[in-house]
């Protein structure tokens, strides 16, 4: 069929999810001409699953994208309607922020962010081919017969690929929530070469709020004090909602494991791969039989809304399942579902076959993000847009992409186990993946990246001042706390006593007392206070820095010494399978990954150190 | 800048001497500290041979020389020492083992090698061939590393594995799922399974690290009828070694101990009173503290008269009680006897045979040797080599972490404890040769109910 050409882009855009709306503003905010392509322009930065935000290593990525110069923080924090800062007690490297936030308002201002952004088109229109020349993309053709020219095209089609919604026996080709799914783009995937794989999902069923008897439900409180997502906002001053919490029961489970054949699941008719971290009901009821009740909350899925989300009872079980064991539990007695609860199959590609700019590796100039490369997560999605967006403008401007490393950010391990290791399921984001965690908090997000959005282009001069302004204070701030030192006389000594924490016996710096685990910077600094008080975040970052600079020392330490090989590139060209001193797996993986470094490299399975040595000489010999 | 790397060159198995290398900037400084040249040497010449002592905490360990290459003018075009030891495994390892306290790290294998080509000292034909070395090696190496390790050995890494991901999942699903609905163990709990990894460790560094042999040495009962020759063997043995000769005092008088040195490890020659079939009861006392010190020897050396035409009872019952031991039948006074008839009547039973003359000293050098074979042959030379001097660092260093880690779970928070807790274990998993993998991971999402 013949296209008409409407138009040229340099930056084509498709899905307008958490992904794809970091990439279209990244994309249009560099200068680049771009267009943003949704099937549903209402479906734009909508939460299909849970109403919020951030959680542990999530809120860390959320942090990141913000000092890259990105919107998810921003939009995070005007729709906020509960902020808790979790794992307080826990260290420093592991504080993570979660919001609850109003779903449709998230969706209103994202989309208007969006509609206001120089630069940028916001198109509905179902894409369902890329088009090449020469292994180089150079446009889109949509479902209605129209073509647009593109430099660069990002794809972040999210779970809309041929889905299908499952409900028990009730299967229906739809995107989430019912919106219409992308049915074209699939076929022409497979025919760039491109291999699809199949992953599958699930969201518990929203409930009426009036139906709920709340007086047996136990609420959960948002912070005190909120902190802001965004590191140009200081202060957070709403009023918040309470989230509840709640408990299955064995009658929940004996209706569970009594109609357990006819989850789809367990049928065999789901044969998409599930992440282990995200289990539905029926699912840990069958694998910890020994538990006599699985914890949940409800969350407010806004604030103009009665809807309420069940965090923790995602199911794929038939309707009349999913109604009974609702009401079986305690609270629920009279419960309302308005939206059941589904599992949502999709195509999804292997993130082996992206670079870590999330290029592909075999069409130039086509990026992919988010779910389509194996991820999960509003966050995960986000981070891996923004690069996108990035590495494309990076891509027409034929410089060098931007590559986050995995001691400078979550989004440098994210993407690197992504494209590196690839992923059997959907991926999830955990500090456990990081080896430099100390490193990577979520108070030190704009010290580690904000030089990178800066130098890209996304980083305003205001935004940037106040950057520099922050590091500068916190650097001579923890040079007077290691010069200042005081004399352990009676007066000190009986402060010091006052604090909790023994007496001096000879004198002993700011730092020093910072350093005792029964101190913190709050306390010392009474004892001699800076000229100009610090805010409260840049305090955390002083105390945590002088507080753990010997662990942080260590991880600095470790990182240093897998700088050379980490610096050391691999030339995209070089044939794995010449290279007679390789082992014959190390050669496959090789040339199958083609990794950009050596650090890359030695992350490969079955990619010894003698292989990493073999390649150091054979590069050397080469003279490359 | 490059690390300073240490390895024994020369093969590990017994030989004239071992050759131990050093190369990196810190080359010479470790040979200053671990060396003591005869004489006043303020500094070691270019490729000028030292004749000296390896010294260990002020005791002499060994004697032997050192040359130093300065750089680019060596091997591998860094700094490099070489160190001519005694050529025992045991030796060997243990001067290793000093260098690495003293700051070298073990060498990869072919990393020597490797270096010299980095650095250019080789040309680009031999480029391959140093490929195919290290893959060679290194493939024997990863595969190796965990084969090498002894069923009980292995059997304490998996275990110590267990330990560790158990914990490091503990923390982790308690740090990346704070809402869910877990039970974590609590942090004694952690703690007791840290110190239980801690004791296994230090078990694991008490067994490979010095071996029974060389804390205690190899034990060598010498039995024999009184005219076997036994007292001029025992001279021999000590004479020609300029050996350090103790009476233990306090043991009664009929065994006698006396040390030598083999190969660099200390071999305790036992004499015993001899074996008979008697009734009196002081003799029956003797005989059987004789016939346990057989049992609890390395190695019984029987002494047989060469010149006898029959064993006679009391030797076949000296046979049937060593029968048991890894033994060599010593068959004395060949400088009398041109005939040894005997050799005829035991050529049958097992054990090495030696034709030796205390007398005149024939045969005894391989006699020495024998028993150095024979005894490490059961105590694992091979546990204290070259690869084990990098097994033994891992170890070494995964204490080190263990030990911060404990600390660090009485007062830091639980993720700044998790930094060493996942130190010591990445050591652990370098010691078997295994990479990082998703193990904990993988133990949060078995062992623990997550998720929405």
């Amino acid at each position: 069929m013949a296209t008409i050409k409407v138009e040229d882009y340099d930056i084509i855009v498709i899905g307008g999810g958490h992904a794809g709306c970091e990439a279209a503003l990244a994309g249009a905010r560099l200068g680049f001409k771009t267009a943003l392509f949704v099937i549903n322009l209402d479906t734009i930065a909508f939460l299909a699953c849970n109403p919020s935000i951030g959680g542990t290593s999530k809120g860390h990525l959320v942090r990141e994208i913000d000092a890259l110069g990105g919107e998810m923080a921003q939009n995070a924090d005007k729709t906020t309607i509960q902020s808790r800062m979790l794992n307080k007690s826990k260290g420093p490297a592991v504080h993570s922020l979660r919001i609850q936030a109003d779903k449709q308002r998230y969706h209103n201002e994202m989309k208007k962010v969006l509609e206001l952004t120089p630069n940028l088109d916001v198109i509905q229109s179902e894409v369902t081919r890329i088009l090449e020349n020469n292994c180089r993309v150079c446009g889109i053709e949509t479902a209605m017969g129209e073509s647009y020219g593109a430099r660069a095209v990002v794809l972040a089609t999210g779970v809309y690929m041929k889905s299908h919604i499952i409900i028990g026996e009730y299967r229906a080709q739809t995107g989430p929530n019912g919106f219409q799914r992308a049915n074209g783009i699939s076929d022409s995937l497979r025919e760039l070469g491109f291999d699809l794989r199949r992953f599958k999902t699930g969201t518990p069923a929203r409930v009426s709020k009036r139906s709920v008897d709340f007086s047996k439900l136990e609420a959960q409180y948002g912070d005190e004090k909120i902190v802001p997502f965004s590191f140009s906002n200081d202060r957070l001053d709403i009023a918040q909602d309470p989230c509840w919490m709640g408990y299955t029961n064995t009658t929940t489970h004996d209706i569970i494991r009594a109609n357990i054949h006819r989850s789809p699941l367990y049928s065999g008719m789901i044969d998409g791969i599930g992440p282990r971290y995200c289990p539905s009901i029926e699912d840990k009821v069958m694998r910890f039989p020994e538990r006599n009740a699985h914890q949940f909350f409800l969350e407010p899925e806004g604030r103009y809304t009665d809807e309420m989300y069940v965090q923790g009872i995602s199911s794929s079980l038939p309707v009349d399942v999913q109604r009974d064991l609702y009401h079986s539990i305690k609270g629920f007695e009279n419960i309302k579902i308005m939206r059941y609860a589904y599992a949502i199959e999709y195509d999804c590609l292997d993130p082996q076959d992206m670079k870590l700019s999330l290029e592909t590796k075999s069409v130039a100039g086509l990026f992919t993000a988010g779910q389509i490369n194996g991820s999960s997560g509003y966050e995960e999605a986000a981070a891996q847009g923004i690069m996108a967006g990035i590495n494309a403008a990076q891509y027409i401007k034929q410089d060098e992409p931007l590559i986050i490393k995995r001691d400078e950010g979550y989004i440098g391990v994210l993407i690197d186990d992504l494209v590196t290791k690839g992923t059997n399921e959907p991926y999830r984001m955990m500090t456990s993946r990081a080896e430099y965690r100390l490193l990577l908090r979520q108070d030190n997000a704009d010290e580690r990246l904000t030089e990178y959005g800066r130098r890209v282009g996304l980083v305003s001069d205001a935004r940037y001042d106040a950057f520099m302004y922050k590091k500068d204070s916190i650097e001579a701030e923890k040079i007077r706390l290691e010069a200042t030192s005081l004399n352990p006389t009676d007066a000190l000594n009986a402060k010091l006593v006052a604090m909790g924490t023994t007496p001096a016996k000879k004198s002993v710096t700011l730092a020093e007392l910072i350093r005792r685990p029964e101190l913190c910077y709050s306390k010392v600094v009474q004892l001699d206070p800076p000229e100009v008080p610090l805010s409260e975040q840049t305090q955390e970052t002083v105390e945590i820095d002088i507080k753990y600079s010997g662990y942080i020392d260590k991880q600095n330490k470790q990182a240093g010494k897998m700088k050379t090989l980490e610096e050391r590139l691999l030339p995209e060209n070089i044939d794995y399978s010449a290279i007679s001193g390789l082992c014959l797996e190390a050669r496959q993986k090789l040339s199958q990954i083609k990794p950009a470094t050596l650090g890359q490299a030695m992350r490969i399975s079955g990619v010894s150190p003698a292989d990493i040595s073999v390649l150091l000489i054979y590069l050397k010999q080469k003279g490359l | 800048m490059a690390t300073t790397i240490a390895a024994l060159s020369t093969a590990p198995q017994t030989a004239g001497i071992h050759v131990i290398r050093i190369s990196g900037d810190d080359s010479v400084k470790i040979l200053k500290k671990v060396f003591r040249p005869a004489g006043n040497v303020e500094y070691f010449e270019h490729a000028r041979m030292y004749y000296g002592h390896v010294m260990d905490n002020g005791v002499a360990l060994d004697e032997g020389y050192a040359v130093s290459f300065y750089s680019p003018k060596s091997y591998t075009g860094e700094d490099v020492v070489e160190i001519q030891c005694h050529g025992s495994s045991v030796m060997s390892a243990r001067i290793l083992k000093l260098l690495l306290e003293n700051g070298a790290q073990p060498a990869e294998p072919g990393e020597f090698t490797k270096r010299a080509f980095l650095n250019g000292k080789m040309d680009l034909i031999q480029a391959e061939s140093v490929m195919d070395l290290l893959s060679a090696t290194g493939a024997a190496a990863s595969k190796n590393a965990f084969e090498q390790l002894s069923g009980t050995l292995s059997a304490s890494i998996n275990k110590l594995k267990e330990h560790y991901i158990f914990v490091l999942a503990n923390i982790d699903v308690d740090i990346d799922f704070p809402e869910a609905d877990v039970e974590v163990v609590d942090r004694d709990m952690l703690t007791l399974r840290l110190a239980e990894a801690r004791q296994i460790t230090l078990d694991m560094l008490s067994s490979v690290d010095e071996g029974r042999v060389i804390k205690e040495g190899i034990k060598v009962a010498i039995c024999g009828l009184p005219n076997a020759g036994k007292s001029s063997l025992l001279n021999t043995l000590i004479g020609s070694d300029r050996a350090i000769v103790t009476e233990i005092p306090g043991t009664t008088r009929d065994i006698i101990e006396e040390s030598i040195i083999v190969n660099g490890v200390r071999v305790r020659l036992f004499d015993t009173a001899g074996i008979r079939d008697t009734e009196d009861k002081v003799e029956t006392i003797g005989i059987d503290r004789t016939r346990k010190l057989i049992k609890d020897s390395d190695v019984a050396l029987v002494m047989l008269d060469g010149t006898m035409d029959s064993l006679g009872d009391d030797n076949k019952l000296l046979l049937d009680v060593t029968s048991g031991q890894k033994r060599i039948i010593a068959v004395n006074k060949s400088d009398i006897a041109k005939e040894l008839p005997i050799l005829d009547q035991i050529k049958d039973i097992n054990g090495d045979i030696h034709v030796i003359s205390a007398q005149t000293g024939e045969g005894i050098a391989q006699l020495k040797d024998k028993i150095y074979d024979l005894a490490m042959s059961s105590h694992g030379a091979e546990a204290v080599c070259l690869t084990n001097a990098r097994q033994i660092d891992c170890l070494r260093r995964s204490l080190t972490a263990l030990d911060n880690a404990l600390s660090d779970m009485l007062i830091a928070p639980l993720d700044i404890a998790g930094i060493s807790i996942r130190e010591a274990y990445e050591c652990i998993l370098e010691l078997v040769g295994e990479a990082i993998d998703d193990s904990v991971i993988d133990e949060i999402f078995m062992s623990f109910c997550l998720g929405k």
